[in-house]
């Protein structure tokens, strides 16, 4: 079931296929905010090679699963497996990248700093193989717009060494080219990783996940159509589709 | 202890690097309380309070202002409670 519309993706999946594919998988996460269930019977299957959409109105803990998931916010009865094998907080985020909706990258560093210290001198080459990370090499961060900002945040979550990528919102303050170049590299990365994205711009989302989920009254709901968007109250109309 | 561990090989160079580089950042806040103490004590009191209240109060400060840097290094693969 492939939503996007990304060209190749047949060939390009079966030249990795000698790739070791990883599974992640999420489970049990119950979590309440005054009282009232935000999120209950959550089960999330992630592959490498998939990318999975998560849309939901505001407010209903799409972020917060996010968050779960990579372990900074706490939920009792969770349980997290990559590759069959369960997995706490401590041995976790070697194996999970997360992209924050909002800067996570300290203001003091440099460029060249974060990549130093983010990207593991093999992948440093081809890293840097980017235009718009050679224009902005020798700033600092503090000196960065916001969708250069961005832009760098997401390629570093990318290029680590994680095999799941977590992306919260990536599409903010990116300009139209911008997001385009963003959907390029999350495609150019999925041989090595598996990805969860959420993010308002869903016809972005829509574009280059291969697979819905919508979270609506706390609720999970896996959607083999697009139309299903509609129908469940996501969108009006399906003009947009 | 840094050393120590990269001897024992528990972590690698780009790790104990990023380990360095957040403890630098606690050093402008932890320097200032030292200073303070210094003043009010004397020396006797500045590693005391380099290795105990000062320490504390600029993880403290981390954890009111800085939160978002603990998810910078988590990416990085180095938790939270490696740096604290």
């Amino acid at each position: 079931m492939f939503y996007g519309c990304y060209c190749g993706f047949d060939s390009f999946s079966n030249k990795k296929d000698n790739l070791k594919k990883h599974i992640l998988e999420v489970d049990g996460i119950q979590i309440s905010y005054n009282g009232k269930l935000l999120l209950s019977d959550v089960y999330l299957k992630c592959e490498t090679n998939e990318i999975i959409g998560l849309l939901g109105r505001n407010g209903s803990g799409k972020s917060t699963l996010l968050k779960i998931i990579f372990g900074v916010v706490t939920s009792p009865n969770k349980c997290i497996r990559i590759d069959g094998i369960s997995k706490n907080n401590k041995n976790m985020f070697s194996e999970i990248g997360y992209l924050h909706q909002n800067q996570f990258i300290p203001n003091h560093f440099s460029v060249k700093k974060v990549i130093s210290l983010s990207i593991d001198k093999k992948e440093m080459k081809d890293f840097c193989e980017d235009k718009m990370i050679e224009s902005i090499f020798e700033k600092r961060i503090k000196c960065l717009s916001s969708g250069e900002l961005r832009y760098l945040e997401i390629k570093i979550v990318l290029f680590n060494s994680s095999k799941f990528v977590l992306l919260d919102e990536p599409y903010n303050g990116l300009d139209p080219l911008m997001i385009d170049m963003v959907n390029e590299m999350i495609l150019s990365n999925l041989d090595k990783k598996g990805i969860v994205i959420t993010d308002h711009n869903y016809e972005n989302v829509l574009k280059i996940s291969n697979h819905l989920v919508l979270i609506k009254d706390g609720k999970m709901h896996h959607l083999k159509e697009k139309k299903e968007l509609v129908e469940k109250g996501y969108l009006l109309n399906s003009t947009f589709l | 202890m840094l050393l120590f561990l990269l001897k024992k090989k528990l972590i690698n160079g780009q790790k104990a690097i990023n380990i360095f580089e957040f403890f630098k950042t606690t050093l402008p806040v932890n320097l200032a309380i030292c200073a303070i103490s210094v003043l009010i004590g004397g020396f006797d009191y500045f590693f005391i309070m380099f290795v105990g209240f000062g320490f504390l109060m600029s993880i403290g400060f981390k954890e009111l202002y800085r939160k978002n840097d603990y998810l910078f290094y988590a990416n990085n693969s180095i938790p939270k409670w490696q740096l604290c």
